[in-house]
């Protein structure tokens, strides 16, 4: 009857206490290195979700303007009249050179632009209330240079043989829209990217922003190519612009270690008549 | 002692539940991250999805246009005549079960939850809140998968104001866009001269469940045939001797039948509100022979002054009837365009009959206030039967004094027509035309085909009232083919 008592009052042995903090810390060592983990993690994901989300936003735009492109057409101010060129869309999607709206270039062939990483459209971005400003229509340019995408917008002159190239080509019009995109990446910077994700350039070769499709018969064709048919191939043909946008993160995978990046795809169709 | 046991418990469980929560934690933020990125690419995906059932929307309404379209909205105005400003028409397509009620009411402009059409305010100032609205439920209806998820279309007629485009390009500058003026279709352009066709305006919002919105627009104008109407009765044959226009008057001298190229409308035209185009010629013919033959040899006695139309000269004959640059692409002057027109009326005719027929077969359907197309291949013969809308007959047309056509009628392929002479009192409005694509006299007649050939029009006693041009008849016959998007465009939805 003494004893028992007095086992009951028994305390931990030194090995047992010892034992029972070994797996107590081992347990909080894994889960604070879980936690840590888990917030680096947090971190980059969160770098590469703003990267996801400025790109997003990039395209939504994109595929808004080309979407809106030729708007609105000459065929919306009647026929016995010759209004201004800044009051309609000449065509929905404007190519380098004073001869401009005549004599279109082929894509791929002698365009200055529209190329695989340049494109002005032709529409009017503001006629909407209660925003509205002008009273004409504009050129929103988008054009790659080295990892930034540039936009920009003019009103379109009115003025003899505008060159729409060189009228929105200026560093006052183009302002930085989506920083480190990756679709024609320095040499290096592709090998690397290529490294990381295998299929994201088909045959180590950069991807053009914007993929253009032509009606041609019997179906409407890519014509972003070399050396397509001529025929078919000028920025009047276009119906279809596919937009690829690749966004690296500014940070590395925090796992892995390896290089982030995102690649979003979109469409934007032209539905106004030339 | 036995205390002192529960507390060592109790430590256990303190740290089997901190150990639970720290786990927890990590795994939550872990599922926090992916789910932000899951929830992220899915809103790019909506933004599709609510850009292509916008679209959805945008071509339900501007295909239920057409009168042919077993959905035609019936509230619209009949074809030729105009939809007011004001005037707006909804297709509304709430979702068709849920809890609450998905209710789409684009007027009840204080309620965001009911789809409210904020746009109009901004595009009619001058007519809101509009003076009529008539709403009508969506025809989109497929079995098996869910409906598209826009939730009204609006249609209605425009103005510059409303589509912020100087139509008559007066300026923008000095002048501010017109609020109040109805914008027409001259089959090109757009204009704001009073035109038989008119430019609506068809506007669709598309809503997802997870909120993302999207207000587009079309500018749509209706396609038509545009004949070439150039007289009120066209007789085209090639002018040689034996393919050369007939024209055969009553043989009484005081007969009532008449061709008068003067523009009926605006008249009775059973509500279609039109207003009067330029004189036409009474007969107008292709070549100096067949002028020969139906206005020196045939007209001149005795009743001349029965034959009236542009610039006066009594009887009233054109040798050049054929100048309409609006329609390069009908050619009424050769076999080969004329059998091409045939075949395009043809393929979107209401009704194609076989002949010989008469006016039994004709579709019982067919009234002053629903004109149709109908093609008879073959012989017609009408008697004491008026009908409405555009007539083609590839065989020979006979009729009898007390009957009549409101619209166009075509005569192409054998081209012979004949009046009986049995009654009287019935007459032609709108336009006639009469051509044989089949040379040397017909089938049968030893000639070739696609070449034009030799037309006769025969006229017994008394004859009937006649032949009377009316720009507004030859509107309503000829129905549109197609609404064409004129432009597209985004407008933003707050």
């Amino acid at each position: 009857m003494t004893k028992r008592p007095h086992s009951c009052a028994r305390g931990f042995s030194l090995v047992e206490l010892l034992t029972a903090l070994a797996i107590f810390m081992v347990i909080c060592g894994v889960a604070f290195g879980m936690l840590t983990l888990a917030m680096k993690k947090y971190h980059s994901d969160s770098q590469l979700l703003n990267t996801f989300q400025e790109a997003r936003f990039g395209l939504d735009q994109m595929v808004r303007d080309i979407n809106d492109a030729g708007y609105p057409p000459r065929s919306e101010i009647q026929s016995t009249s010759t209004p201004p060129p800044s009051t309609y869309a000449a065509t929905a999607f404007a190519w380098g050179g004073t001869s401009y709206p005549g004599s279109p270039c082929s894509i791929g062939v002698n365009c200055t632009v529209p190329n695989g990483y340049d494109i002005i459209v032709e529409t009017d971005i503001d006629r909407d209330r209660p925003n509205y400003s002008g009273v004409g229509v504009e050129w929103v340019r988008y054009k790659l240079v080295g990892t930034t995408l540039y936009r920009g917008y003019i009103e379109k002159p009115d003025t003899p043989s505008p060159d729409p190239d060189a009228l929105t080509s200026g560093s006052d019009v183009l302002v930085p829209y989506v920083q480190n995109v990756m679709n024609n990446p320095p040499a290096a910077q592709l090998a690397a990217i290529q490294a990381a994700y295998p299929t994201m350039f088909p045959g180590g070769n950069p991807v053009p922003i914007f993929k253009y499709i032509c009606e041609s018969t019997p179906q409407p064709m890519d014509c972003t190519g070399t050396s397509p048919p001529s025929s078919t191939t000028d920025p009047t043909h276009v119906v279809a612009v596919i937009i690829t946008l690749i966004v690296q993160a500014p940070t590395l995978d925090i796992q892995t270690g390896r290089i982030q990046v995102v690649q979003l795809k979109g469409q934007g169709r032209r539905l106004n008549p030339d | 002692m036995r205390i002192r046991k529960k507390r060592q418990s109790g430590i256990a469980l303190l740290l089997a539940i901190f150990v639970l929560l720290l786990v927890s934690v990590v795994g939550l933020a872990m599922m926090g991250a992916s789910g932000t990125e899951t929830s992220l690419s899915g809103n790019y995906r909506s933004s599709t999805a609510v850009y292509y059932a916008a679209l959805s929307g945008l071509e339900e309404g501007r295909g239920r246009l057409l009168p042919k379209n077993p959905n035609y909205i019936s509230s619209l105005p009949p074809f030729g005549s105009t939809l007011p400003l004001g005037h707006v028409i909804y297709i509304t397509n709430p979702l068709p079960s849920g809890s609450p009620p998905d209710i789409v009411d684009p007027t009840n402009l204080g309620n965001p939850a009911t789809y409210p059409d904020t746009d109009w305010a901004t595009e009619f100032p001058l007519y809101n809140p509009p003076s009529t609205v008539q709403t009508v439920p969506s025809a989109v209806n497929l079995a098996g998968s869910p409906n598209p998820l826009y939730k009204w279309v609006r249609i209605n007629a425009l103005t510059e104001d409303a589509i912020r485009v100087d139509v008559n390009n007066t300026g923008p500058s000095s002048h501010p866009y017109n609020q109040n003026k109805i914008v027409y279709f001259d089959g090109n352009n757009l204009t704001r001269t009073v035109a038989p066709y008119q430019a609506l305006g068809v506007t669709a919002l598309a809503a997802l469940p997870d909120g993302s919105r999207k207000l587009l627009q079309y500018v749509v104008a209706p396609i038509t045939l545009r004949l070439p109407i150039a007289a009120a009765l066209t007789l085209v044959s090639p002018g040689t001797a034996a393919n050369i226009v007939t024209f055969s008057q009553p043989p009484t001298p005081s007969y009532s039948f008449q061709v008068n190229g003067s523009d009926q409308a605006p008249g009775s035209n059973g509500g279609l509100s039109c207003t009067t185009q330029p004189s036409l010629p009474a007969i107008g013919v292709l070549n100096l022979p067949d002028y020969t033959s139906v206005h020196d040899n045939t007209l001149m006695t005795p009743q001349p002054g029965h034959y009236t139309g542009a610039g006066g000269a009594v009887p009233n004959v054109s040798p050049s009837p054929y100048v309409n640059p609006q329609t390069p692409t009908i050619d009424m002057t050769t076999a080969t365009g004329l059998t091409n027109l045939v075949q395009q009326i043809q393929n979107t005719a209401d009704s194609v009959v076989t002949g010989p027929a008469t006016g039994s077969d004709m579709p019982p359907a067919m009234s002053f206030s629903n004109p149709m197309t109908v093609v008879v291949n073959g012989d017609l013969t009408l008697s004491g039967y008026t009908g409405y809308g555009l007539l083609v007959v590839t065989g020979k047309l006979t009729y009898s004094g007390d009957s009549g056509w409101k619209g166009i009628v075509l005569v192409i392929g054998q081209g012979v027509v004949e009046e009986t002479g049995s009654a009287d009192g019935g007459e032609f409005d709108g336009a006639f035309f009469v051509a044989s694509t089949v040379s040397g006299g017909g089938p049968g007649g030893g000639g070739a085909t696609d070449t034009l050939g030799p037309v006769s029009y025969t006229v017994a006693s008394p004859g009937g009232k006649g032949i009377y041009y009316n720009s507004c008849w030859v509107t309503a016959a000829q129905k549109p083919i197609t609404y064409k998007i004129l432009s597209f465009h985004e407008i933003p939805y707050p």
